[in-house]
C-alpha cells in the first residue's frame, strides 16, 4: 500500500463540520475531534459573541467566515491553513450560499489547496460500513432523515423539519413561562446557554406507556418525576424545576399533528418513498446521529412509536408487509461527531486527491460544482 | 443592638487592635483576626469557633432584618476552621465548620452554609438557600461542585500568623477565660 | 488618553477596513497601511502558556497540540497544580528481603506472613493535581497518586481505535481500487498515440502478448482487492430508560454540565466521577506576512518568554498620528464649526503634510486605475454564481498571494476645508521632550492653522460645517485625506541605496461626536 502512504506522511487534511450549534475540528485519520467548539466568534468590532450564521448582508457572513475560520486555524487546530487539504462536512440540502462563502473564504482568503466538499449523511454512515441505513440527524436548527440504500443517497425520500435543539429550548422556556417560574424581567436570565444546560442535565425522553398515559386525560396521571433546584446565574436566582417539564420537553418530537411530521412519521414517510424492495433493510437499520440523538431514553421512545404505528395507523398497516422490526444501528463514537468522523475517514483515502476542488479549479470560474446545479450536471447532455 | 460593645476574647485567640468590632463578639481560642477586619453584631450576638482565620478588609455581619430589634437570643453561630478571605462579605445565617470564603466572595442572609463549603472568589450567593456539605462554588457563573476529598487544613498557617501578627500589631488581649468563669480580666 | 475606549480616529487600510492606528501595520516595501484582515497569518512557533517552554512544531504535531507536563481541569478548564503529600511507606528492600526470606524458607511454616513492623516507615512524597480554581482533585476521580511531579497520569484511551482502523484499512482499498479502475479505463479509452506507427498495433501483438512471449512476466501491477469488513449489525434491542429515572431526585452537582463534556470530546461523560485531566493545548506566537510583497510585517522573537519582536512595523511607529483633541463649539447642524487635532511624527525624518478633502487628481486617476485592474471582473463563466458578486469583494492576483481589496466604507458626513498650505513637522527626537524652551521655530512665521508646535508635535485646528440636514444626535463624521512625505529607508532595488522620499496618502475619519440640541 505505498500509494496512500505517501498520503499519510504530508500534512493531514483538516476536517471541519460547521454546525449551527457546534463545530467539530480536527484532522483526518484520528479517533476523534480535537476540539468541539460552540459555533460563535466574538466580533472585533464590539466584543459581542455572535454566532456565525446570524447574518444579514452576504459580506457579513464572509468576515465572521473569517474570523471564525481565523479562530479554528490559529486557536485550536494550531497549523496555517495555506496550502492545506479541507474536508468540509455539508448538508446535502444546505443553502448555496454559505457553501460558496466558504468555499472563497479558505481559497481566496486562506489560500487552501483544495477543498473536498462531502455529503453528512452518507460520510456518517460510513463509520459503521453498512451500506444501508436511514440517516436521522438530530441537529440543533433541524432534524433531518436521509435513506441510503446500497451507498446511495435516496435524495427524493429526504424529508426535515425544525425541530432540533432550538425547539426544544423553546420548550423549556415556554413551559417555565407558562408555570409562572420565570416571570416579567426574569425571562432575560434564560438565554440559550442557561436552556441548553437545563436540557442537557435534566431532561430525558419519557417511555411510550407514560406518554399514552399522559395523553389520556380523563384518565389517571403518571407521577411526574421529582423536581430539581436549579441555580441560574451567580446564584441569584434559584428555580424550580418541575419533573413535569423534565419528562416533557421533548414530546415537541413525538405529537401527533395533523400533517403527520412527527419524528416517527416523518421516519416512516421517508421510508415509503423509496421503492418497496428497499423498504425492509431500510426498516432495520435506523442510525441516529448528531447533538440531539444523545438524549437518554430517545432510541427506546422511537423504536416503540415506531412499531406501534406500524401497527395501528391505516396507513402504516396497508403499506408495510410482513412482520417487521425496527433495528438501530449502535454508533461507535458519541452520536454527536459522527459526521465529523466519517469526514476523518474520507480525508485519510486517496479520495482527498481525486474529488476534491483544487485551488486553480475553483479559481477558474469562482464557483463550487453542486449537484443540484444543472451548469454542473450537463457533462452528459453538453460535451 | 446594645450601646456598649461587648468583645469576649479566649485566650490564644489573636485578635489585632485596629479591627473594627461593633456587639457582642465571642472569639474562641486559636482565632486569627487580621487589621482592618470588621465584625458587626446588629442583630444578636456573633460566636466564633476555634481557628477561624478572618483576613484583611473581611465583613463578617449579622444584620438586622427591618423592624427586628436586638434580641440576645439570635445568636450567629459560626463554626470552627473556617477561613475569611481578604475582602469578603459574610451575612449568612449559619456558618458550619471548615468552610473557606475566597476573596471579594459575598454571602448573602439567608444562606445557611454547612460544612467544608468553599465560595470561590467574587461569587455573589445572595438568594436564600442551605448549602450541602462541601458544595464548591466557583467560577464566573458560580457553578456548583461537590468536593470529594477533604478541604486541606489551616493548621500551620494559623500557627505561623499567631507568631508573625503579634511583631507587627497591637493585639488585643485576651479578655475571657472560661476555665475561671469569673476573673474577667 | 483613549485607554479602554473605542478611538475616535480611524485610519482606513489599504484594503479598505477602517482601524484605529495601533490596530494597523505599515508594510515599508510596499508601502502601504495594512490590517489583520489582509495580511497572511502564519505559525511562528508553539509553546506551552503554563510552563513556557517551547516545543518544536514536529513534536507538537505529534503531541497533538498539547503539552507534554501540563493539565486543565476537566471541571472548570484551568490549569491543575501538582501537589505533594508525604506519605508513609515501608521501605522497599526490607519488603524485598521479606520475600526472599519466606521463599528461602519455603513453606515452612505461615508465621511470617505479616511484614515485620520493625522494618522502619520512609516517608515518600506522592503528588497529586489539584485545582485552585474549583478545588476538583485527581483524587476526586480516584486516580492514585503518581511517585513523581509530572506523574503518568491516566491517557483516555479510544475505545474504538481497532475497529476505526480496521474501517480505514477498508476504505483507503477501496478507494485505491476505484482509483486503479479508472486508470485502467483511462487507459483503454485512449490508447497511446505514438509518433511512429507501431508495427505491434498493425499485427495485433500487444505489448503484454509480446512479453509473454519472451518470457518476462506481467508488467501491471496485480489489482488490489478491497479487504473485507464486517459492517456493523443493527440490533432490536436498544438501551432502555433506567427505571429509577422517575422516582430518584437528580442530583445536578452528578451532572457535568456541557463545556465539561466537551472539553473531553471522545467520551463526553455524563458523570462528574469520570472527569479524567486534559491536556493542555499549546499556543502558538504568529508572524504576519505582506500579501502583496511577501515581506514580513510582526516577526516575534523565537522564545516564548520574550515579548518583544525581531521585525515589527507598526502604523504607528512610520505613519504620522492624529488625536483627536477637541471641537471648538458643541455640534450644531450647519453651523461652521473647527476642530482641533494633535499629530505626531513619530519618524526620524522630517515631515512635509498637506491636509486634503480629496486626492489629487493624478493620484486619484492611480488609486482607480489599480481598483478597476482589481474589480476586473473576468468573463463571466456561466456557471459563475452571482450570489458573491454583489457582496463588493473583490481580488487580485499579485505574486502567488492574493489581495482582498473592498471599497472604503464611506462613513463620513462632513468634509474638512483644506488646508491652504502644508506644513513641516520635525522628526521625532527623545532628548528634546525635555527641553524647556520653545522658542527654536518662533521667529519663522506659522501658518494660521497651526495653535501650537513643540518638537515633533503640532496642534492643527481645521474648520468644518456639519450638514445642514442632519439631525439631533446624528454622528458628525469627518474625513479628509492627509499627505505627507516618508523617508523610505528600504531600497526596493538594488542600485538605489540612498533613502528615497515618498509622498503618501492616508484617508481618516474622525467621530467628532452627536449634534447637540439647540
Amino acid at each position: 500500500m505505498p500509494l496512500y502512504e505517501t498520503v499519510m506522511q504530508e500534512k493531514p487534511p483538516i476536517v471541519l463540520d460547521i454546525g449551527h450549534a457546534y463545530t467539530k475540528l480536527g484532522f483526518a485519520a484520528e479517533t476523534c475531534p480535537r476540539k468541539i467548539i460552540p459555533t460563535k466568534l466574538v466580533l472585533t468590532t464590539t466584543g459581542q459573541s455572535k454566532r456565525l450564521f446570524d447574518y444579514e448582508r452576504n459580506e457579513e457572513l464572509h468576515d465572521q467566515m473569517v474570523d471564525f475560520l481565523q479562530m479554528i486555524f490559529f486557536k485550536h487546530l494550531l497549523v496555517s491553513p495555506k496550502e492545506r487539504k479541507f474536508v468540509i462536512l455539508e448538508n446535502v440540502f444546505g443553502q448555496t450560499v454559505i457553501r460558496e462563502t466558504l468555499a472563497r473564504v479558505l481559497f481566496v482568503h486562506f489560500d487552501v489547496s483544495s477543498v473536498l466538499f462531502v455529503p453528512s449523511h452518507l460520510m456518517a454512515l460510513s463509520t459503521l460500513a453498512a451500506p444501508t441505513a436511514v440517516v436521522v440527524d438530530i441537529g440543533y436548527n433541524e432534524t433531518s432523515i436521509m435513506p441510503i440504500f446500497s451507498g446511495v443517497q435516496i435524495m427524493t425520500a429526504f424529508k426535515d423539519q425544525s425541530y432540533g435543539g432550538r425547539a426544544i429550548h423553546e420548550e423549556i422556556k415556554r413551559q417555565l413561562l407558562r408555570e409562572g417560574i420565570i416571570e416579567g424581567d426574569d425571562v432575560a436570565l434564560l438565554t440559550e446557554i442557561v436552556l441548553e444546560d437545563i436540557k442537557i442535565r435534566t431532561c430525558f425522553v419519557t417511555t411510550f406507556e407514560r406518554a399514552q398515559a399522559r395523553l389520556n386525560t380523563d384518565g389517571e396521571q403518571p407521577t411526574p418525576p421529582p423536581s430539581v433546584d436549579y441555580a441560574i446565574c451567580d446564584s441569584n436566582k434559584v428555580i424550580q424545576i418541575p419533573g413535569l417539564l423534565r419528562e416533557t420537553v421533548y414530546e415537541l418530537m413525538f405529537e401527533e399533528t395533523r400533517e403527520r411530521d412527527s419524528l416517527p412519521h416523518l421516519i416512516l414517510r421517508s421510508i415509503l418513498d423509496c421503492t418497496m424492495d428497499v423498504r425492509r433493510a431500510l426498516v432495520e437499520g435506523i442510525f441516529l446521529i448528531g447533538g440531539g440523538s444523545m438524549v437518554m431514553g430517545l432510541v427506546a421512545r422511537l423504536k416503540q412509536e415506531l412499531q406501534h404505528l406500524l401497527q395501528h395507523d391505516e396507513i402504516y398497516k396497508d403499506r408495510f408487509h410482513g412482520a417487521l422490526e425496527f433495528k438501530f444501528f449502535p454508533s461507535i463514537c458519541k452520536q454527536n461527531y459522527s459526521l465529523w468522523l466519517g469526514g476523518s475517514l474520507c480525508g485519510a483515502t486517496d479520495l482527498i486527491q481525486m474529488r476534491s476542488l483544487a485551488k486553480e479549479a475553483y479559481l477558474k470560474n469562482e464557483h463550487v460544482p453542486d449537484w443540484s446545479n444543472l451548469c454542473d450536471n450537463n457533462r452528459h447532455a453538453g460535451s | 443592638m446594645p450601646t456598649e460593645n461587648s468583645i469576649k476574647i479566649m485566650p490564644k485567640a489573636v485578635v489585632c487592635e485596629e479591627t473594627n468590632l461593633r456587639g457582642d463578639i465571642i472569639f474562641s481560642s486559636g482565632c486569627v483576626v487580621h487589621p482592618s477586619a470588621t465584625i458587626v453584631a446588629e442583630a444578636g450576638p456573633i460566636i466564633i469557633g476555634e481557628n477561624c482565620i478572618i483576613e484583611e478588609y473581611a465583613t463578617i455581619a449579622h444584620r438586622l432584618i427591618e423592624g427586628a430589634n436586638w434580641d440576645s437570643s439570635n445568636i450567629l453561630s459560626i463554626g470552627t476552621h473556617n477561613v475569611f478571605e481578604v475582602g469578603c462579605t459574610v451575612e449568612a445565617t449559619k456558618i458550619g465548620d471548615k468552610n473557606v470564603f475566597e476573596s471579594k466572595s459575598y454571602v448573602g442572609p439567608g444562606v445557611t452554609v454547612t460544612s467544608g463549603c468553599v465560595v470561590g472568589a467574587g461569587i455573589q450567593m445572595r438568594t436564600a438557600q442551605v448549602m450541602p456539605e462541601n458544595t464548591i462554588v466557583y467560577g464566573k457563573d458560580a457553578l456548583q461542585r461537590e468536593a470529594i476529598d477533604k478541604q486541606g487544613s489551616q493548621t500551620l498557617q494559623i500557627d505561623f500568623l499567631r507568631k508573625v501578627l503579634p511583631n507587627y500589631h497591637h493585639l488585643r488581649k485576651p479578655n475571657y477565660d472560661p476555665k475561671k468563669p469569673r476573673s474577667v480580666v | 488618553m483613549s485607554f479602554m475606549q473605542p478611538i475616535p480616529v480611524k485610519y482606513a487600510c489599504s484594503c479598505g477596513i477602517l482601524n484605529p492606528i495601533n490596530k494597523l501595520f505599515f508594510c515599508r516595501h510596499c508601502p502601504k497601511l495594512r490590517c489583520g484582515y489582509c495580511v497572511c497569518h502564519e505559525i511562528e512557533s508553539h509553546f506551552c502558556s503554563n510552563c513556557l517552554e517551547n516545543i518544536p512544531s514536529s513534536e507538537a504535531r505529534h503531541k497533538k497540540n498539547c503539552c507534554a507536563n501540563c493539565f486543565d481541569c476537566p471541571c472548570c478548564q484551568h490549569t491543575l497544580s501538582a501537589r505533594a503529600t508525604t506519605v508513609a511507606v515501608v521501605r522497599k528492600p526490607d519488603e524485598a528481603k521479606d520475600k526472599e526470606a519466606q521463599s528461602g524458607a519455603g513453606g515452612e511454616s505461615g508465621s511470617t506472613t505479616p511484614l515485620k513492623p520493625s522494618s522502619v516507615p520512609a516517608t515518600k512524597k506522592m503528588y497529586y493535581l489539584s485545582c485552585l480554581s474549583c478545588r476538583w482533585t485527581t483524587r476526586d476521580v480516584g486516580i492514585p497518586d503518581q511517585g513523581v511531579a509530572t506523574g503518568t497520569w491516566p491517557d483516555n484511551e479510544c475505545l474504538y481505535q481497532l475497529r476505526f482502523n480496521s474501517l480505514l484499512e477498508y476504505y483507503q482499498s477501496v478507494v485505491l481500487q476505484e482509483k486503479q479502475d479508472r486508470q485502467e479505463f483511462l487507459r483503454r479509452k485512449s490508447p497511446k498515440q505514438h509518433k511512429f506507427p507501431s508495427l505491434t498495433d498493425r499485427t495485433g501483438l500487444t505489448v503484454s502478448l509480446i512479453r509473454r512471449q519472451i518470457g518476462w512476466n506481467e508488467k501491471t501491477l496485480p489489482k488490489s482487492k478491497p479487504i473485507s469488513i464486517s459492517p456493523t449489525e443493527a440490533t432490536a434491542d436498544v438501551e432502555q430508560l433506567p427505571p429509577d429515572i422517575f422516582t430518584e431526585p437528580l442530583n445536578l452537582r452528578q451532572v457535568t454540565t456541557i463545556a465539561q463534556r466537551l472539553s473531553q470530546p471522545r467520551d463526553q461523560p455524563t458523570a462528574v466521577g469520570n472527569l479524567y485531566p486534559q491536556r493542555r493545548s499549546l499556543w502558538i506566537k504568529r508572524s504576519l506576512r505582506c500579501r502583496q510583497c511577501e515581506h514580513n510585517l510582526i516577526k516575534p522573537e523565537f522564545h516564548p518568554t520574550s515579548i518583544k519582536y525581531r521585525i515589527q512595523l507598526f502604523a504607528s511607529h512610520h505613519v504620522p498620528e492624529v488625536v483627536m483633541v477637541r471641537c471648538e463649539q458643541p455640534l450644531k447642524s450647519g453651523q461652521k464649526n473647527a476642530i482641533v487635532v494633535k499629530i505626531t511624527n513619530p519618524t526620524m525624518y522630517d515631515m512635509t503634510i498637506r491636509i486634503l478633502d480629496a486626492l489629487p487628481e493624478e493620484e486619484e486617476q492611480l488609486t482607480t486605475e489599480m481598483l478597476q485592474q482589481a474589480c476586473k471582473i473576468k468573463e463571466e463563466a456561466v456557471t459563475s454564481s452571482p450570489l458573491l458578486r454583489a457582496a463588493g469583494i473583490t481580488l487580485t492576483r499579485q505574486n502567488s498571494t492574493r489581495e482582498i481589496k473592498r471599497e472604503v466604507n464611506e462613513l463620513s458626513n462632513t468634509l474638512i476645508e483644506p488646508l491652504e498650505s502644508e506644513f513641516v513637522l520635525s522628526q521625532r527626537d527623545d532628548s528634546k521632550e525635555f527641553d524647556e524652551d520653545i522658542q527654536a521655530r518662533s521667529e519663522i512665521e506659522e501658518p494660521k492653522f497651526i495653535v501650537w508646535r513643540k518638537g515633533n508635535k503640532v496642534l492643527l485646528r481645521l474648520q468644518f460645517t456639519p450638514e445642514a440636514t442632519s439631525k439631533i444626535s446624528d454622528e458628525v463624521v469627518l474625513s479628509f485625506y492627509m499627505q505627507y512625505t516618508y523617508v523610505n529607508t528600504v531600497a526596493n532595488t538594488t542600485e538605489k541605496k540612498e533613502p528615497t522620499t515618498q509622498a503618501l496618502y492616508s484617508r481618516l475619519f474622525i467621530q467628532a461626536g452627536a449634534i447637540e440640541k439647540e
